[in-house]
C-alpha cells in the first residue's frame, strides 16, 4: 500500500481504451514526494495517455490516479491546485511577452494582479529569462520559450510537475540548460514527472521507469537499470550498404548474438570493443563492406530499453 | 472577475497586435466605406447621404461579423493547435468562464471598430434619421449581430481544425452572409428564397432593423420590426450563441 504522506502521484491499475484500441494495460506506479521520475517509451507507447489521465484533462477507462492523496477524477479542484503541466507543444503565446504570458497563467491560476505580477518577476528571474521579459515570446528561442512555459508550471502552491517531451525541439546546448533548470526545480523539493523517448534526457532522473505496450515493464535507478541489464560495452557502425550477409559478418561480434539495427548501420553489445573492433573491421573488409565509422561506447538508458523490449527508443 | 478580466486582457492584446487582423477586420470595410457610395453617382443628394448612412450600418455588421466568425476561431483554433487548452485544462479554470471572456474580448474588438466605422461614415457625409429610441433600438439590433456573429465564430472553432481552416471558413461565412442576405444588393433584387434567408438569418435580419431604424424602409425593401420578425431574429441570434458556447466548452475544452 502507498503511504498518502510521502508519496506524491500513485497510479494504481490504470486502463485506458480509445475506441477498443487499449493504450493503457494496466499502469501501477508509485512516486515519491520530492523524486524526479522519468518515465521512457516510444511513440505511441502510452506516455503521454498516461500523463493526461494523471493531470486530469482525460479520464481513465479503470483504475485511478492519486496526486498527494487527492483522485484526479473526484477531486479534481484540489489536484488542480497542486499540478504543473507542460504539454508537448509551446503553449505560450508568441504575441504577448515573457512577462504577459506569465501574468497571465498567474491570474488563470487564481493570483491577483498584483501577486501575479510579483510571482512573474521572481520566475522570470529564477529562469533567466528577466532580460527577456519584455520581449514577445515570437522572439524567443526553443529553449528560452520551454523555459518560461516550465515556469507557468513553478507557481506557488505547485508540488508536482508533470512535463511531456519536454526537450524535444531543443538544440543540445539548450537541452543541457533546460535539464539543468529541471534538476535546480527538484533540489529545491518539487516533484517533478517527466515523458521522454531521449535516454540522456531520463539520465538526469532519479528514477526511470521504461513504457511499453501500456505498461511499465521495468523501473529503477539510471545506474542499477544499468548495471542490472548486464549488458557489455556498446560498438556501432555506420556502413555504406545493409544486407543480410553484412548483418552475419557483425552478429558474430555480438555478445548475445543479437544486433540492432539502425539508421545507418548496426548496434550490438561486446564484451572487449578494443579487441573486438579491428578484427571487426577487417571481417568487413572481407566481404566488402568497409565501415565508415565504427565506436564503442558505455551502455545508455536507451541501450537498456532496448534489450527490456526489443525496441529501439527512437526509430 | 479575475479570470474573465484575464482572458479579456489576453484576447484583446493578440487581436490588436495582429497586423493582418487589424487589416481584415478594420481597413477591408473601411476601404468599402470609401470605393461603395462611387456607385451612387447620378442620385440625388439627399438619397446619397441616406445610402451612405446605410453603407455605413451595413460595414459596421460586416466588422462585427469579421471579428466574431473569423477573428474569434481563428484565435481559438491557434490556442487549440498550440495545446494551450490541454494546459488550461490541468488548471482551475471553468470553460464557460473562460468563453465568457473571449466573447467579451471580441465584443469589445467589435465595438471599437463600430466607433471608427460609424465616425468614417460620418465624416464622408452619412446621415443617420431617428429618434433616441430609434437609436438605441438600432444599438440593441447591432448587440444582436454580435451575440450571433460569436456564435456562429465558437461553431467554426469547434468543428473546423486548424487556424488557417477557421479563419478561412469564417471570413467565407461572412462574405456568403454580406452577399446572400440583402447586405451588398437591395433586399428587392434578391430572389424569393434568399429574401427567405435573409428573414430568417439573424445577423442580417438585425442589420436590415437598424437601417430601418435610422433611413427608412426605402433603404431595406421590407420591414423587420413586425413582432414575429423580431421575435425570430431574437431568438435565433441567442439560440446560436447557446449552441456556439455549449460546443466550444465541449468540443475544444478536451477531456
Amino acid at each position: 500500500m502507498n503511504d498518502k504522506m510521502t508519496s506524491a502521484i500513485v497510479v494504481e491499475g490504470l486502463f485506458k481504451s480509445y475506441g477498443g484500441l487499449d493504450v493503457l494495460r494496466g499502469v501501477d506506479l508509485d512516486i515519491g514526494r520530492g523524486e524526479f521520475y522519468a518515465l521512457m517509451g516510444q511513440n505511441g507507447s502510452g506516455k503521454t495517455t498516461l500523463i493526461s489521465i494523471a493531470t486530469g484533462t482525460s479520464p481513465p477507462t479503470r483504475g485511478r490516479v492519486e496526486i498527494h492523496g487527492h483522485d484526479v477524477v473526484d477531486e479534481p479542484e484540489e489536484v488542480k491546485r497542486i499540478i504543473g503541466y507542460v504539454p508537448q507543444d509551446n503553449f505560450s503565446s508568441p504575441a504577448l511577452t515573457g512577462r504577459e504570458n506569465l501574468v497571465y497563467f498567474a491570474r488563470l491560476f487564481g493570483l491577483t494582479k498584483s501577486e501575479a505580477n510579483q510571482v512573474a518577476g521572481e520566475l522570470l528571474e529564477r529562469m533567466g529569462l528577466a532580460g527577456d521579459a519584455g520581449k514577445r515570446v515570437s522572439d524567443y528561442s526553443g529553449g528560452m520559450r520551454k523555459r518560461l512555459e516550465v515556469a507557468t508550471a513553478l507557481l506557488p502552491g505547485i508540488e508536482v510537475l508533470f512535463l511531456d517531451e519536454p526537450t524535444t525541439g531543443l538544440d543540445p546546448s539548450a537541452r543541457k540548460d533546460f535539464l539543468g533548470t529541471l534538476r535546480e526545480v527538484n533540489e529545491e523539493g518539487a516533484t517533478v514527472f517527466m515523458v521522454t523517448h531521449i535516454g540522456e534526457d531520463a539520465e538526469v532522473a532519479s528514477r526511470v521507469g521504461f513504457m511499453d505496450g501500456g505498461r511499465i515493464v521495468l523501473e529503477g535507478e539510471p545506474d542499477g537499470l544499468k548495471e542490472r541489464s548486464g549488458l557489455q560495452n556498446v560498438i556501432e557502425v555506420e556502413t555504406p550498404f545493409k544486407g543480410k550477409e553484412v548483418a552475419s559478418v557483425i552478429r558474430a561480434f555480438s555478445v548475445d548474438g543479437k544486433l540492432q539495427e539502425t539508421g545507418e548501420g548496426y548496434r550490438l553489445y561486446c564484451e572487449e570493443p578494443e579487441e573486438a573492433m579491428p578484427r571487426l573491421v577487417r571481417a568487413l573488409d572481407g566481404v566488402g563492406c568497409g565501415a565508415e565509422r565504427i565506436e564503442a561506447r558505455a551502455p545508455s538508458l536507451e541501450d537498456v530499453f532496448f534489450k527490456a523490449t526489443r525496441k529501439p527508443l527512437r526509430g | 472577475m479575475n479570470l474573465l478580466a484575464t482572458v479579456v486582457g489576453k484576447s484583446l492584446k493578440e487581436f490588436t497586435r495582429e497586423r493582418m487582423v487589424i487589416f481584415w477586420t478594420y481597413a477591408v470595410p473601411l476601404f468599402f466605406l470609401a470605393v461603395l457610395p462611387m456607385m451612387y453617382g447620378g442620385a440625388p443628394a439627399g438619397v446619397v447621404s441616406g445610402l451612405k448612412g446605410g453603407l455605413s450600418l451595413t460595414m459596421v455588421t460586416f466588422l462585427v461579423m469579421t471579428a466574431g466568425q473569423s477573428n474569434l476561431p481563428g484565435s481559438i483554433a491557434m490556442d487549440t493547435e498550440r495545446g494551450l487548452y490541454l494546459k488550461m485544462a490541468s488548471m482551475p479554470v471553468s470553460p464557460w468562464k473562460e468563453s465568457l471572456g473571449r466573447i467579451i474580448a471580441t465584443w469589445i474588438f467589435s465595438l471599437v471598430g463600430a466607433a471608427l466605422m460609424l465616425s468614417a461614415g460620418l465624416l464622408y457625409g452619412a446621415v443617420f434619421n431617428g429618434s433616441l429610441t430609434d437609436i438605441l433600438a438600432a444599438a440593441g439590433f447591432s448587440f444582436l449581430t454580435a451575440v450571433a456573429s460569436v456564435g456562429v465564430g465558437l461553431i467554426i472553432a469547434s468543428l473546423v481544425k486548424g487556424e488557417s481552416a477557421a479563419t478561412h471558413t469564417g471570413v467565407a461565412m461572412t462574405l456568403l452572409t454580406y452577399f446572400l442576405g440583402g447586405m451588398a444588393l437591395p433586399y428587392t433584387s434578391l430572389p424569393e428564397v434568399l429574401r427567405v434567408f435573409a428573414r430568417l438569418h439573424p445577423i442580417t435580419s438585425a442589420n436590415a432593423s437598424m437601417i430601418f431604424l435610422l433611413e427608412g424602409e426605402s433603404y431595406i425593401g421590407y420591414n423587420p420590426l413586425g413582432a414575429v420578425q423580431v421575435c425570430t431574429t431574437v431568438a435565433s441570434s441567442l439560440l446560436v450563441l447557446a449552441v456556439g458556447v455549449a460546443l466550444y466548452s465541449h468540443l475544444c475544452w478536451r477531456r
